[in-house]
């Protein structure tokens, strides 16, 4: 080949790097575009006003008391349920796979008739689950509850994904030497899934944090009770717009560092013992 | 004092391969070769008691391991058998010492000073005291087999199951690390079965080798027995490809 045709392939190969390049980024712009909008228009004078609202301080001290609640109980009944998931195989294991995974599908509205209709006062459990007169609705607990449902999956399908990712041969040995399956799970399983159950935890973190439909539903919108932050935003919007724009960007903030924290966690994740695919979905929020 | 052998007489089917074989070794390791697929893993895999025969028996001396015709199965934790895979299967996240520390704490009643003591000893018999404090992901392909060896070894196993050994490593290093195998694993007087792809790792290791085909063995002996007599042509082939090496 010429030295000419080397340079028009060379600059036709660039031309359609480029050209792919331009078409994605449409979508990085106008992913990046409301994230800017809501920066460039709050300014810090609205920022420090907004905060100052009565409705932030009760709301930010009930979601971070919520999730972090929501957060134990999840990574608590999660990794054992995903460590189980992760070995066992067969038609049941799957089909409870997919019953884990439902609440990342259906829409959170409908999450939330959903738990009322399972946990309400006129709700399935609600014979043996009450005394009279009694009922986990409205409450605090609810919100958790309804935290619980909808992030769980996010930490249980990341931590299946870690823990299958660990080398068989590494569980197999280990077995030969007679450990107990609660030794496997503790000595080999736990700590070289911990990258993948950490990033686990801070999306599912995420997901709670960002919880609306489900929560407005089933607990309601109380102040100090159960208005955690998007609830916060929400009824804010309607009176004081600065204090909305102040308690989004709050919570974007947090989102941010949440979403670093994930990436450092899968950095850090040992590459020999586990392969590199790094199967982790973003939570999908909003009501 | 001679080990007691161990004896396997199965049946079984992995994936779309129907497996069928009886060997037996006492002293003296059992080289197991075969081409690609024939289910020399498959049968490594049915002695350790991840997969499952569907009839026969697996025995060790007076201890049966797996027969299902007086109901007995063993579990991978009752067997009491040592392996070292072809990744060795170091845990990546514990020194050395903690992967021997490690395999000692598994069995039960075995007091903290005895672990210590014993740990000590598996590092020392295989060289590798200098090494105890390192991280296993920091050492070489030689020191990850003996450390896995160590390992296997520390819990006093009835029989010691080791996959390709040597596929790992460049050819100079191979021959030396063959060496070392070879003298090692002789010594043992343990039940020991070495499956390996490669005719001269076969010749050395094996003080018999018992060829896998298509899920079945096809011929066991020396490997004079072999040379002289091969029952099949992949057996004429592969103890030809060792003497044009």
């Amino acid at each position: 080949m010429t030295s000419t045709g080397e340079q028009r392939l060379a600059r036709r190969q660039q031309l359609q790097r480029a050209l792919l390049g331009a078409v994605g980024g449409l979508l990085l712009l106008f992913l990046a575009l409301p994230v800017l909008g809501l920066v460039a228009g709050t300014s810090w004078a609205d920022f420090r006003a907004g905060l100052a609202h009565p409705l932030v301080w009760p709301a930010l001290r009930l979601s971070l008391l919520t999730t972090l609640v929501s957060l134990v109980v999840t990574v608590a009944l999660g990794t054992p349920l995903s460590w189980t998931l992760a070995h066992t195989r067969g038609r049941w294991a799957r089909a409870a796979e997919t019953l884990v995974q439902l609440p990342i599908v259906i829409p959170p509205a409908v999450a939330g008739i959903a738990m009322l209709l399972a946990f309400g006062r006129r709700g399935l459990l609600a014979g043996w689950l009450y005394p009279e007169g009694w009922s986990v609705t409205f409450t605090t607990s609810a919100v958790v509850l309804a935290q619980i449902f909808v992030s769980a999956p996010f930490f249980v399908q990341a931590a299946v994904s870690a823990f299958r990712r660990i080398e068989p041969n590494l569980l197999i040995v280990a077995r030969t030497f007679g450990a107990s399956p609660w030794r496997v799970f503790l000595r080999v399983g736990l700590p070289l899934a911990a990258p993948g159950l950490a990033a686990g935890a801070i999306l599912s973190w995420a997901r709670a944090l960002g919880e609306f439909g489900a929560t407005l539903m089933f607990a309601g919108n109380l102040e100090g009770r159960t208005q955690t932050l998007p609830l916060a935003i929400y009824t804010a919007l309607e009176a004081d717009l600065r204090a909305a724009q102040a308690l989004s960007i709050v919570l974007m903030a947090v989102a941010v560092a949440l979403l670093l924290g994930v990436r450092a966690a899968l950095g850090t994740a040992p590459s020999r013992a586990v392969s590199s695919s790094r199967a982790v979905s973003v939570p999908a929020g909003g009501p | 004092m001679a080990a007691a052998g161990l004896r396997a007489r199965v049946t079984g089917r992995i994936g779309g391969l129907a497996l069928a074989f009886d060997l037996e070794v006492s002293a003296g390791p059992l080289a197991v070769v075969g081409p690609n697929g024939a289910g020399k893993t498959s049968l490594l895999l049915m002695l350790l008691g991840v997969l499952r025969p569907e009839s026969g028996s697996i025995e060790l001396g007076e201890h049966v391991l797996f027969d299902p015709a007086r109901g007995v199965d063993l579990p991978v934790e009752g067997r009491e058998l040592g392996y070292v895979p072809q990744d060795y299967a170091l845990f990546p996240h514990l020194s050395v010492r903690q992967n021997i520390e490690f395999a000692l704490q598994c069995r039960a009643g075995l007091a903290p000073d005895e672990v210590e003591q014993r740990t000590g000893q598996a590092l020392a018999e295989l060289k590798l005291t200098a090494l105890g404090e390192r991280r296993v992901t920091a050492l070489s392909g030689g020191e990850k087999q003996r450390v896995a060896l160590a390992r296997a070894l520390s819990v006093r196993p009835r029989a010691l199951l080791l996959d390709e050994p040597l596929a790992a490593f460049d050819i100079a290093a191979r021959r030396q690390t063959r060496a070392f195998l070879a003298d090692y694993l002789g010594k043992l007087e343990l039940p020991t079965i070495v499956v390996t792809h490669d005719a001269a790792d076969a010749r050395a290791l094996g003080a018999r080798i018992a060829v896998l085909e298509a899920g079945r063995i096809v011929q066991a002996g020396s490997w004079a027995e072999l040379e002289a007599r091969p029952a099949s042509a992949f057996v004429a082939e592969f103890v030809a490809e060792f003497v044009q090496a």
